[in-house]
């Protein structure tokens, strides 16, 4: 089903994947030898408890200044990301939704959208995006902080699909909504699927995340668990109630 | 603490006045054999200048090292002499040979006094403790003046003021061990009140900007009293701390203070910067009272007035000494200065090029560098040729009697160093007042110290 | 009453200068996060751009005049200046007159390199340092700065006038009935003042590298995210922060004549009115300029400086010290900026 870490060299190296990687917060050992891969068009959900190192697992691969990737290498489409810094790597179509949105103050939504087609590769026209999100079109002359939790996530969404991207990394995008949003980012995160978007994403609610992945992978204090599939998670009790609490 | 005091400056004023307080009494770990400080060992003998270079007084300072090195190569018998040639003592020539001091070479060592006192203080202290220097000069402050004063009393060494204006110097801070060649602001009281009021009348009203030291409060005291007395009313005295650069807040609240003369009594930076706003806020096109208005600046440097450009002319003060003086003595150190630096000398250049001259000349009176020698030798030594006429270095203060220069800004000056012309010559007779003078009263000469 | 607008006024100007610098250390402060203990340096070196053309504009041929004698009692050397020669004894003398303002173009593209070549050259490799390492290396920029400028020009105030033509007072209160000249230079640099900083925010707002710099002082990290490279758009920001500084300084010198100590005196008050109007709020700076200021020329008064003697030292500090107590982001600080 899913190529595991020892493919053999003649099998085509994952789309996207990230080996033994380790990242500290200052002397805090966060990320303590992570691998993992994920074939392009696949959506992987990077489950575990709080505090597992998921968040910062992400932030690692988005190159971020902490936790500072120490140990290990990011392959994206053959790009070693491991060498670069966070803009060089979006510039290669590594795209970061970040936990709390991170809409920027003093800006509107639309500048917000134009500020991510400063640099290319350039993805969705505002238009288009408009188009998936006519809150946001409606919105769209006013400051991006005044909006509420649901439309930040689709504007933070929104401006991630302003770029083209390759590898989509989404943290906690139900994080704080109402479930009747939920349930309007979860068509959101289809739409992304049938677009054949690459996607990790991470959701402290498990149950959502594994329904809308293939695969997943669990975390436990900075260290890989498991790594399978989404039913099999799903099936697996045991490993739920261990890892996940549900 | 404010984030002032983290300077540079506030270290060192910190450092220097620890080290001030732990030491005093032990400054006379510098060689203190053959019964005085610092007496000279070897084939040398060195002076001490502490000069301010930086503050508002640095262009001063630069000046008077110019002639420091001047004086100390003519000393040494280089150059073309200076004013070695021209200096008369009692009738006769002085004692100067160009062959060092007492046959020894001289040399210098310099200090940055930053116009601030304990700086003054502790570079003085290390130029006595760690050079050997045995005798001090310098200074353009009279804040600084006295200080160094007081602690080369305290260290058995001669100290020759520099650039010092305020009566105190020689009054109730005077010292034994210390001399002032330059005039002071009781003296350009007195030289100026006259030609004030024959300019400008008696029935006028005075408003004072003054800067908020010694020097500052003893000149404006000196000018008001003499214009008092021929009249003048005095609206007001505004003091303004010695660090301010911009002056037009107190500039502004002359033009409707009743008053029609403004008196500057700022020196350097102060007084280009005050000058300034006070032109700019028109005033020198004001009447007031049916008269124009019209402003003082009683201490003149050509220095400063070449930094305040246009805005001086036609304005009086007076100084110790203008190069533009036609006595032998002033023609000679013109000459020598000019060649060797481009420009005339200042007034700071004249009197501390003297001063160093009349040191010289004490030693080898006295036949010892020992300070009580020499204070005997100075003490009450008429001289000439040195630019001013006859002077008297009189016993009771220390303090010289000599001609005062009443200048005023040229109107047409024909090059930058041409700014002031002389006006008047007052004769010292005009000048001169009794030793307990109450403007100088309250201090002890005391008895020299030769630190043994 | 006139006597009080005069205060104003005054206040206004020399409050002028401080928020132009004051804008210049929040904008340095605000993208590269580095507190810039040499602005004060950078306000020092544009007034002396002004001096420096004065100086070229004045380079003369030197023909001697025997008709005329110098202090030694040589021909006198008469200097005319190669503007003169050039273009006219009207025309050059009317440049040199207007030196004060063209100086501006000089000013510039100097500014701008100073300023991008001190960053480049010096201040990136702080940016990751605590803040007492800034302070300490930018600092002892600003005493290097100080002291070459002392070097070559000498340690008093250098005289630079306006032009003939702006150099007069204005009446101001006759419509009101008021006693009020105030010189028209002043007036002049208050405009002046006020027109750099509406130019800074009108680029911060209009322009899209305007928008992206607003983007990356909010929040730095999300921009990287979006593929910019902030760091090289901050540079010029540095640069330009350093041109507000140097023009501030540039028409300054009129109203007070230049000296190499300026850095260090202006340098105290601007942080001063960073920390009042909020560290990182451009307008906070802008307004605190102003309002102390106003505060530092109504403590310059008699009337202040008897009632309570040295008042005019220490009001500014004094004011904060308050807000530090009582409200330590600063008038319009956003939240949470400098509150541990």
């Amino acid at each position: 089903m899913s190529d595991t870490n020892n493919a053999s060299a003649s099998a085509k190296p994952a789309y996207f994947r990230a080996n033994n990687i380790h990242a500290y917060y200052g002397e805090s050992y966060i990320v303590q030898g992570i691998s993992l891969e994920v074939q392009e068009g696949e959506i992987l959900a990077l489950l575990g408890r709080n505090g597992a190192g998921k968040t910062s697992t992400l932030r690692a691969l988005a190159r971020l200044d902490d936790p500072m990737l120490t140990q290990g290498e990011v392959w994206l489409d053959g790009h070693p990301l491991h060498e670069m810094k966070a803009y060089q790597a979006a510039q290669l179509g590594l795209s970061l939704v970040p936990e709390d949105r991170r809409i920027i103050q003093g800006l509107t939504v639309e500048e917000n959208i134009q500020l991510a087609q400063i640099e290319k590769p350039i993805g969705w026209s505002i238009e288009r995006i408009y188009e998936l999100f006519p809150r946001l079109g409606e919105r769209r002359k006013q400051e991006g902080t005044t909006l509420s939790g649901g439309e930040q996530q689709m504007l933070a969404i929104g401006r991630a699909l302003a770029r083209d991207i390759k590898l989509l990394l989404l943290d906690e995008p139900y994080e704080g909504l109402a479930p009747v949003i939920v349930q309007e980012i979860e068509k959101t995160l289809q739409k992304i699927r049938e677009e054949g978007i690459t996607t990790i994403i991470v959701e402290q609610n498990a149950v959502a995340a594994l329904k809308i992945a293939d695969r997943a992978v669990i975390l436990d204090t900075g260290n890989v668990v498991f790594d399978g599939t989404a039913k099999e998670v799903l099936d697996n009790e045991d490993l739920r109630h261990k890892y996940l609490a549900i | 603490m404010t984030l002032k005091n983290t300077t540079r400056r506030g270290v060192l004023k910190g450092g220097a006045l620890a080290g001030a307080g732990l030491a005093m009494p032990q400054i006379l770990t510098a060689a203190s054999h053959a019964g005085y400080t610092n007496a000279p060992q070897g084939a040398d003998v060195t002076l001490g200048f502490n000069v301010p270079q930086s503050g508002p007084y640095a262009d001063e300072g630069a000046d008077e090292l110019r002639a420091y090195e001047l004086a100390v190569e003519h000393l040494n018998g280089g150059g073309d002499g200076g004013m070695m040639n021209t200096f008369k003592v009692s009738g006769g020539n002085s004692m100067l040979k160009g062959n060092g001091i007492l046959g020894k070479e001289v040399k210098y060592v310099t200090g940055d006094t930053q116009t601030k006192s304990d700086a003054a203080r502790a570079s003085a202290k290390s130029m006595i403790e760690k050079d050997g220097a045995i005798m001090i000069t310098g200074g353009s402050s009279s804040g600084v003046a006295i200080a160094v004063q007081g602690l080369c009393q305290e260290a058995g060494v001669i100290f020759m003021a520099g650039l010092t204006h305020s009566n105190d110097t020689t009054g109730k801070d005077k010292k034994a061990n210390g001399f002032r060649h330059f005039f002071n602001g009781y003296m350009s009281a007195a030289a100026l009140a006259p030609v004030l009021e024959k300019m400008y009348g008696a029935d006028r009203t005075a408003y004072h900007l003054t800067a908020d030291y010694t020097w500052g409060w003893t000149q404006q005291e000196s000018i008001q009293a003499a214009t008092e007395a021929k009249g003048w009313k005095t609206a007001n005295n505004v003091l303004t701390p010695l660090a301010t650069t911009d002056f037009s807040s107190y500039v502004a609240p002359v033009l409707n203070s009743g008053a029609d003369i403004l008196v500057l009594n700022h020196y350097g930076g102060n007084m280009i910067n005050s000058l300034t706003s006070a032109v700019q806020f028109g005033l020198r096109d004001k009447q007031v009272n049916g008269k124009n208005f019209e402003i003082v600046v009683p201490l003149y440097s050509r220095l400063m007035a070449r930094g305040a450009g246009e805005n001086v002319k036609g304005i009086f003060g007076s100084t110790n000494w203008h190069w533009s003086l036609q006595d032998e003595g002033s023609k000679a150190f013109v000459k020598s200065f000019g060649t060797k630096y481009g420009f005339p000398p200042s007034q700071a250049a004249h009197t501390v090029y003297c001063q160093t001259m009349l040191y010289a000349n004490a030693c080898e009176t006295a036949g010892t560098f020992n300070p009580c020698g020499v204070v005997e030798a100075m003490e009450g030594l008429e001289f000439d040729g040195l630019g001013n006429g006859p002077t008297t270095y009189r016993a009771a203060d220390h303090q010289c009697f000599k001609d005062v220069l009443v200048v005023k800004g040229k109107e047409n000056p024909t090059s930058e160093f041409d700014v002031l012309e002389v006006v008047e010559v007052t004769p010292r007779a005009q000048v001169e007042y009794a030793p307990d003078h109450p403007m100088f009263a309250g201090g002890d000469l005391g008895a020299c110290n030769p630190g043994a | 009453m006139d006597a009080l607008l005069l205060q104003i006024l005054n206040g206004l100007d020399k409050g002028s200068a401080y928020a132009l610098i004051a804008l210049g250390l929040t904008l340095i402060f605000g993208t590269l996060g580095v507190v810039n203990f040499a602005h004060g340096a950078l306000f020092m070196i544009g007034a002396f751009c002004s001096v420096t053309l004065n100086k070229i504009l004045n380079l003369s041929t030197v023909t001697l005049d025997a008709t005329q004698k110098d202090f030694l009692g040589n021909p006198l050397k008469v200097k005319t200046p190669y503007v003169e020669s050039w273009f006219g004894e009207a025309a050059g003398q009317s440049i040199i007159d207007w030196s004060v303002p063209l100086a501006i173009i000089f000013a510039i593209p100097v500014m701008l390199a100073i300023g991008v070549i001190m960053e480049r050259g010096l201040i990136k490799h702080f940016y990751k340092r605590p803040h007492a390492d800034q302070i300490l290396v930018t600092f002892g920029l600003a005493i290097v700065l100080q002291e070459v400028v002392k070097a070559f020009f000498g340690a008093n105030p250098i005289q630079t006038p306006a032009p003939d033509a702006l150099d007069g007072v204005m009446d101001l209160g006759g419509a009101i009935g008021l006693q009020l000249s105030y010189p028209v230079w002043r007036i002049t640099y208050f405009f002046f003042a006020m027109a750099v900083i509406g130019g800074v925010f009108a680029f911060l707002r209009f322009t899209t590298f305007g928008m992206v710099v607003r983007a990356g002082m909010a929040d730095r990290e999300t921009v990287g995210l979006l593929g910019i490279n902030i760091d090289k758009k901050f540079t010029i920001m540095f640069g330009i922060a350093a041109a507000v500084a140097g023009l501030a300084g540039v028409m300054y010198t009129p109203i007070n004549p230049p000296n190499y100590h300026w850095g260090m005196d202006f340098l105290v008050l601007s942080f001063v009115v960073v920390v009042v109007g909020g560290m990182g709020s451009l307008p906070g700076a802008v307004l605190a300029g102003f309002l102390l200021g106003i505060l530092e020329s109504f403590a310059s008064t008699t009337w202040a400086t008897t009632t309570i003697p040295g008042i005019n030292q220490i009001i500014i500090y004094l004011v904060a010290i308050i807000i530090l107590l009582v409200r330590p982001r600063g008038l319009m600080g956003r939240a949470g900026v400098m509150e541990e």
